[in-house]
């Protein structure tokens, strides 16, 4: 049993602490008999907890005395200041609840170390923070992907054939075409629309900030589109229990959806751009990936075609807590057929 | 803005998943003398229910009385690791025979949770085997207590948080009946409205 109490108050309770501004307050440590601590720890910890497990991670502890005695019936003080860490913002959503702590601890040897936990409101940072804005590009060949689904269905239909003495063997074959049709879904979306490049001007942005998107297409033949759409997803994630009684949920935060082209022929003689910037939705649910618990972003462009395949494309964004920024342009350009 | 929960004088939701650690402080259980009785020789208890009554939350209510015993689960089961002190095995169903045959010859004493009755199998391996079934013991009363203790241990410092009222509670025992984590569940969702509430976001 701990012969001591610790308490913590910040310099300025209730107030939001910007995050990567620094935290000040002060440790009482109230002792019942006398006491020697080899340390006196303070730590930063973001705590996930909610509908799933709880998970915790540091971010980073300071030792703010050492050799520390306090005689039995008194108390003594020690201010520390700590960096706070640049996010994740405090949160509360449908599934998960997002704390920032400080924790002290005092590390007596040979007894379980008393320790005290205050949490505090982590907001958007002060001053402007610079980040990878970490570009992404993908060309799509449209001839190369149908090629590559034709070998797999192909393969698909042979192996059917060749077991088709068996029982159920049909059931297999449908089964089986039925996944390569749907994940060739985007390459029979691409017969008809052509080699596609898409470009984000970043994947790693700040909540209010936009995400600059550019779209070519380079029909083989005259295509009419029904429109062309960037969504912006953000959902929260929590799971519980382990093993067989694990259970996953998930709640949609929000989704924005963003319009780039609406409807069109697309003509075969020259590449075809759409160009936009996609606002990303001011909100504290920034990126968070924290064992059980995650919110993740995820930007989803969408090609519609009447009568065929949808064309999309999924990338998951990092959004980061940080004050507005200007993002350069994101360009992309087609190579030659 | 306040810090989530804080408007209603609470820390956090309070029918969110507790960690493991502190299970045992909110359970409210009867689990009397089994601590002692399972000390007590080459004794088994089995907690016997199907999913989400509580099984686990009586073996880590059962472990904070016993801190000498080892609780395990099942997927982190290490055979070589049990010794003869008690062994408190969460999901032991989901351990393969044999190896529970070998943690069955180790051990001293077993508690365990399990959905199938394992009491043939245990007395063939020499042990006194005692059932028994958390959800036999979940009465309107009980999910009271329960409520009672989840908020209290959520509270802010001296707040008076929002309690859910007997005739709440009473629906949802019609409801959901003896299952505890789906009556805990919905517990969770209306709190979290409360507290969207409270921000003024509904």
């Amino acid at each position: 049993m701990a012969k001591c109490r610790l308490s913590l108050r910040f310099e300025n309770p209730g107030v939001p602490v910007p995050a990567g501004d620094e935290i000040r307050g002060i440790v009482t440590v109230e002792a019942d008999d006398d006491v020697t601590a080899d340390a006196l720890i303070v730590e930063c910890r973001t705590r996930a907890s909610g509908w799933g497990n709880t998970n915790v991670t540091s971010a980073g502890k300071d030792v703010i005395a050492s050799g520390v005695r306090v005689s039995a019936g008194t108390s003594e003080e020690f201010p520390f200041a700590v960096r706070a860490p640049d996010g994740p913002l405090t949160f509360s959503g449908q599934l998960i609840q997002l704390d920032q702590l400080v924790r002290a601890r005092a590390d007596i040897a040979w007894t379980i170390d008393p320790k005290f936990e205050e949490r505090y409101e982590l907001a958007r940072p002060a001053r402007p923070v610079g980040s990878d804005r970490a570009p992404y590009t993908r060309i799509v060949r449209a001839r190369r992907s149908w090629n590559r689904l034709r070998i797999g269905t192909l393969i698909v239909v042979g192996l059917a054939l060749w077991l088709l003495p068996f029982p159920y063997s049909l059931l297999g074959a449908a089964v089986g075409l039925g996944l390569a049709l749907l994940v060739g879904k985007n390459v029979i979306a691409a017969r008809k629309l052509g080699d596609i490049a898409v470009a984000l001007g970043a994947t790693r942005v700040c909540a209010g900030e936009v995400v600059p998107v550019t779209i070519v297409i380079r029909p083989p033949e005259a295509v009419t589109i029904d429109r062309i759409v960037a969504t912006i997803d953000c959902r929260e994630s929590a799971t519980r229990g382990s093993g067989s009684d694990r259970q996953t949920k998930s709640e949609e935060l929000l989704s924005e959806e963003t319009v780039l082209v609406d409807g069109g022929m697309l003509d075969p003689r020259e590449p075809f751009t759409a160009e936009t910037s996609v606002p990303i939705p001011v909100s504290d649910a920034c990126s968070v990936s924290m064992g059980s618990n995650s919110i993740t972003w995820k930007l989803t462009l969408r090609v519609a075609v009447p009568g065929w395949p949808d064309w999309t494309l999924s990338r998951e964004l990092e959004v980061v807590p940080a004050t507005p920024s200007e993002i350069g342009s994101a360009g992309v350009a087609l190579p030659p057929r | 803005m306040p810090l989530p929960y804080a408007r209603l004088g609470l820390r956090c939701n309070p029918f969110g998943t507790v960690p493991d650690d502190d299970v045992g402080q909110l359970a409210v259980t009867r689990l009397g003398a089994a601590g002692r009785w399972l000390e007590g020789g080459r004794r088994a208890l089995q907690f016997l229910d199907p999913p989400g009554r509580g099984k686990t939350t009586h073996l880590l209510a059962l472990r904070r009385t016993m801190p000498e015993s080892a609780f395990v689960r099942a997927r982190d089961l290490r055979v070589a690791a049990v010794s003869r002190r008690a062994l408190l095995l969460d999901d032991a169903h989901l351990v393969a025979g044999w190896r529970r045959a070998l943690c069955w010859t180790r051990a001293g004493a077993v508690a365990l949770t399990t959905p199938r009755d394992l009491t043939r199998e245990l007395r063939l391996f020499g042990f006194e085997v005692r059932t028994e079934r958390p959800s036999a013991a979940w009465t309107p009363e009980r999910l009271h207590a329960v409520v009672t203790r989840r908020v209290d241990a959520a509270r802010l410092h001296h707040a008076r948080g929002p309690a859910p009222d007997a005739a709440t509670l009473d629906a949802l025992y019609c409801r959901y009946g003896t299952d505890a984590r789906a009556t805990l569940d919905a517990l969770y969702f209306d709190f979290q409205h409360r507290e969207a509430c409270a921000h003024g976001e509904v």
